[in-house]
C-alpha cells in the first residue's frame, strides 16, 4: 500500500489539472466540430500528433522556439482542418460514412508518423524546461504552469466569441439547427469550414503545449481522441462549459486514479466514468444539443 | 449452354447460375492444397479464408444492423485468450474452448450492446471503440501474468494433434478454414431470408419505423450482436491456433477492429460482400508483409489501409460488389444470353 502524503496528493491535483487543459483545449475543438458538423472527427489527436511533430521538427533542425513556431504551426493545421472539410467530410452524405473516413484519416496519419519518424519517443527540451514556480512549498513547473493559463484563458475567450460575436452566434445557430440556419441566410458551408479550421487551430496549441511537457510518439494520437469524446459526451456536445468542466473531471480523475489506485487503472477508472455517463446521462452535464 | 438457356426461358433464376457459380468456385479452391504445397501460397489463403470470415461475422452486426462497430477486437480476443488460457492452464481441447469462448464473447457483446445500443450512430462507434481500447489496456497491464502482456504466450506443441488444434503442415488449417467460411456463407443465405434477416435489415434502414411496426428493436440488435461475437470468437481462435502464439496487442490490437470494418466497406454488402472484400485486400497485406518484411510493411500496410478506407468511402460507399456485378457480371449474363440468341 502506498502511502499517501499530502504533497503526493496536491501533486497529483497539479498534474491532473494540467491534463486537464490539454483536454480542454482538444475537447472544445472537437465540440465545435461535434456540435455544429454532427460528424465525430477520430482524427482529432492524431492531428494533434502531427501539430507535435511539426512542433518538435522546427524546433530540432531550425532551433525555433515552440513559443515563436506557434505563428506557423496553428495556420498550418488550420488549413489542414478547411481541407479535411473540403475534400474529405462534406462530399460525404451519411454520418457513418463521414465518421469512416475521419478514421481511415486517423489510422493514415499515425501509421504515416510512424513509418517517416519511427516509434522512437522524442522530447522537446528547451532552456526554461527545467524552471518551476514555488508556490509557498510546492514547485510547479514553468509550462505546465503556462498550460493551464493558456487553456483556461483559450477556454473564456472561445465562450466570448461563440456567444458574443456575430460570427459566433452563427456557428452556435449552425449548431443547434443546420436548416434553420440556412434559412435566415448564413452561408454554412463557408462557416463549417471556418470551424474545422478553428477545431484544429485549438488542437494546434493543445499540441504545442503538450509536446514540452509529454513525449512525442505516433500512436499517442488515439489515447488523446478517445479521451476527448469522454470528455465531449461528458461535457454535452456543442457546450465549451461543459467541455472545459469534463476536462478537469477527467483530468483530475486520471492523476488520483494513478495515485490511489495505480498507475494501470487510470484508464480503466476513466472509462468507468464514461459508462456511467451513458448509462445515466447521455446527454452530458450541458448537453444542449441532440445529434 | 444450358444454364443460360434455362435462364433465358425462366427456368433457371440468375440466382440457380450464381449457386453454380459458387459451387464451381469452392471445388477451385478445394483443390488449391493439392495442386501445389507452397506454404506461402497455402498462407495466403488460410488468412483470406479467415479475415472473409471474419468480415463476414462482423458484417452481421455491422451491415445487417447497421450498428459499425470499431471494437470487434474484444470479442476476437476474448475467444482467443478463453481458448488458449483454458488449453494451456487445465489441457481443455481448443474445440472446446472455442466454444466456451464463443458464448463468453457473445455474453459480452450482449451486456456492452445493453447500454449502447441506446446509443444511436456516432455515439454506438465511438463507446466501441473505446471498449475495445480499455480491454486492451486491462489485458495489457493488470492482467498481465495471465494474459503475458505485450510479450505473449507461444504455445505450440511442435506435432500434429487434431484434438488440441494443431498441425504441423498447413492443409489442415487450409480446408478447416474453407469449411468455416463455406459454413458461415451458408448460414448467412439462410439467415438473409429469415425473420431474423427482415428485421435486421428494417432496423438498419430506419430505426424508428422499424420500431413503430413492431420490432423489438433492441432485442434483435442484442441477438445479432450475440452472433457476431460469437463468430468473431471462433475467428480468433482459429487465428492464434494458426499461429501458435498470442499476444495482447496482436488480438486486442485495433488493427484487428480495423480488418473487418475496412474488408466490409471495401467488399459491400450482402453475403459476399465481405467475402470479396478479403479476396481484394488480405492477398495486398500478405503480399506487401511478404515483400517488404514484417516491420516496414505494418507501417506500410496500415497507411494503405487508411488510403484504401478513405477512397473507398469516397468514391465507392457501396463497396466494390454493387459496381462489379453492375458493370460486368450482369452485362457478361445478358451478353451470354444474347449470343445464345443468335445461335
Amino acid at each position: 500500500m502506498v502511502v499517501i502524503s499530502l504533497e503526493l496528493l496536491t501533486k497529483a491535483v497539479i498534474s491532473g489539472m494540467v491534463l486537464g487543459g490539454v483536454y480542454s483545449l482538444l475537447a472544445i475543438g472537437l465540440t465545435l466540430i461535434t456540435g455544429v458538423m454532427r460528424v465525430m472527427n477520430f482524427a482529432h489527436g492524431d492531428l494533434m500528433m502531427i501539430a507535435m511533430y511539426v512542433t518538435f521538427w522546427l524546433f530540432a533542425l531550425f532551433n525555433i522556439n515552440p513559443f515563436f513556431s506557434m505563428t506557423l504551426v496553428i495556420p498550418f493545421l488550420f488549413l489542414i482542418g478547411m481541407f479535411i472539410q473540403k475534400f474529405l467530410i462534406s462530399p460525404v452524405r451519411t454520418p457513418e460514412n463521414q465518421v469512416l473516413i475521419t478514421f481511415g484519416l486517423a489510422i493514415l496519419l499515425e501509421n504515416l508518423a510512424l513509418f517517416l519518424w519511427s516509434p522512437d519517443y522524442r522530447s522537446i527540451i528547451t532552456p526554461y524546461t527545467t524552471i518551476t514556480i514555488h508556490f509557498s512549498h510546492l514547485d510547479v513547473g514553468l509550462i505546465r504552469f503556462l498550460t493551464l493559463i493558456v487553456a483556461l484563458v483559450t477556454s473564456f475567450s472561445l465562450h466570448v466569441f461563440v456567444t458574443r460575436t456575430e460570427m459566433g452566434k452563427c456557428i452556435w445557430a449552425l449548431a443547434q439547427d443546420p436548416e434553420a440556419a440556412m434559412l435566415v441566410g448564413i452561408d454554412i458551408h463557408k462557416l463549417r469550414l471556418i470551424t474545422f479550421g478553428l477545431a484544429n487551430a485549438l488542437v494546434a496549441l493543445a499540441g504545442i503545449f503538450l509536446a514540452q511537457i509529454y513525449y512525442i510518439f505516433p500512436s499517442l494520437g488515439l489515447r488523446f481522441t478517445i479521451i476527448a469524446f469522454i470528455v465531449v459526451i461528458l461535457g454535452g456536445f456543442g457546450s465549451v462549459g461543459g467541455a472545459l468542466l469534463g476536462s478537469f473531471i477527467i483530468g483530475l480523475t486520471e492523476a488520483l486514479g494513478g495515485v490511489f489506485v495505480g498507475i494501470g487503472y487510470k484508464d480503466v477508472m476513466v472509462f468507468i466514468i464514461f459508462i456511467l455517463i451513458l448509462l445515466f446521462k447521455p446527454s452530458g452535464l450541458f448537453g444542449k444539443i441532440r445529434v | 449452354m444450358k444454364i443460360i438457356k434455362e435462364y433465358i426461358t425462366g427456368g433457371l433464376k440468375p440466382k440457380s447460375i450464381n449457386l453454380y457459380l459458387f459451387a464451381a468456385f469452392i471445388t477451385i479452391l478445394s483443390l488449391i492444397p493439392v495442386w501445389t504445397s507452397d506454404p506461402t501460397i497455402l498462407n495466403v489463403f488460410i488468412y483470406t479464408f479467415l479475415f472473409a470470415f471474419y468480415a463476414a461475422s462482423w458484417s452481421i452486426l455491422g451491415k445487417y444492423a447497421g450498428q459499425i462497430s470499431i471494437g470487434h477486437s474484444v470479442y476476437f480476443g476474448l475467444g482467443a485468450y478463453t481458448t488458449v488460457l483454458l488449453y494451456v492452464h487445465y489441457n481443455v481441447s481448443p474445440w472446446l474452448g472455442m466454444f466456451v469462448g464463443g458464448l463468453l464473447a457473445a455474453m459480452v457483446a450482449m451486456l456492452l450492446g445493453l447500454p449502447c445500443f441506446r446509443l444511436r450512430g456516432l455515439f454506438y462507434i465511438f463507446a466501441t471503440l473505446a471498449f475495445a481500447e480499455v480491454v486492451r489496456i486491462i489485458f495489457l497491464h493488470p492482467l498481465r501474468d495471465l494474459s503475458g502482456g505485450a510479450e505473449g504466450i507461444p504455445f505450440t506443441i511442435g506435432y500434429t494433434s487434431p484434438y488440441y488444434f494443431q498441425f504441423v503442415e498447413k492443409w489442415p488449417y487450409y480446408y478447416i478454414a474453407l469449411t468455416m467460411m463455406i459454413l458461415l456463407i451458408a448460414g448467412l443465405q439462410k439467415m438473409e431470408k429469415s425473420r431474423l434477416g427482415y428485421y435486421l435489415k428494417a432496423i438498419c434502414e430506419d430505426e424508428d419505423a422499424a420500431e413503430a411496426i413492431g420490432i423489438n428493436v433492441l432485442k434483435y440488435k442484442l441477438i445479432a450482436a450475440g452472433i457476431s461475437g460469437f463468430l468473431t470468437a471462433i475467428a480468433g481462435t482459429f487465428y492464434v491456433q494458426f499461429l501458435c502464439y498470442i499476444g495482447v496487442n496482436d488480438v486486442f490490437g485495433i488493427m484487428r477492429s480495423i480488418e473487418p470494418v475496412i474488408i466490409s466497406w471495401v467488399g459491400g454488402s450482402g453475403v459476399f460482400g465481405p467475402i470479396l472484400g478479403s479476396f481484394i485486400i488480405t492477398p495486398i497485406t500478405e503480399f506487401l508483409v511478404l515483400t517488404l518484411g514484417m516491420t516496414t510493411a505494418y507501417g506500410l500496410h496500415m497507411i494503405l489501409y487508411g488510403a484504401i478506407l478513405i477512397i473507398i468511402v469516397l468514391f465507392m460507399p457501396e463497396g466494390v460488389i454493387k459496381p462489379l456485378s453492375q458493370k460486368f457480371y450482369i452485362p457478361l449474363l445478358k451478353k451470354l444470353s444474347e449470343e445464345y440468341r443468335r445461335v
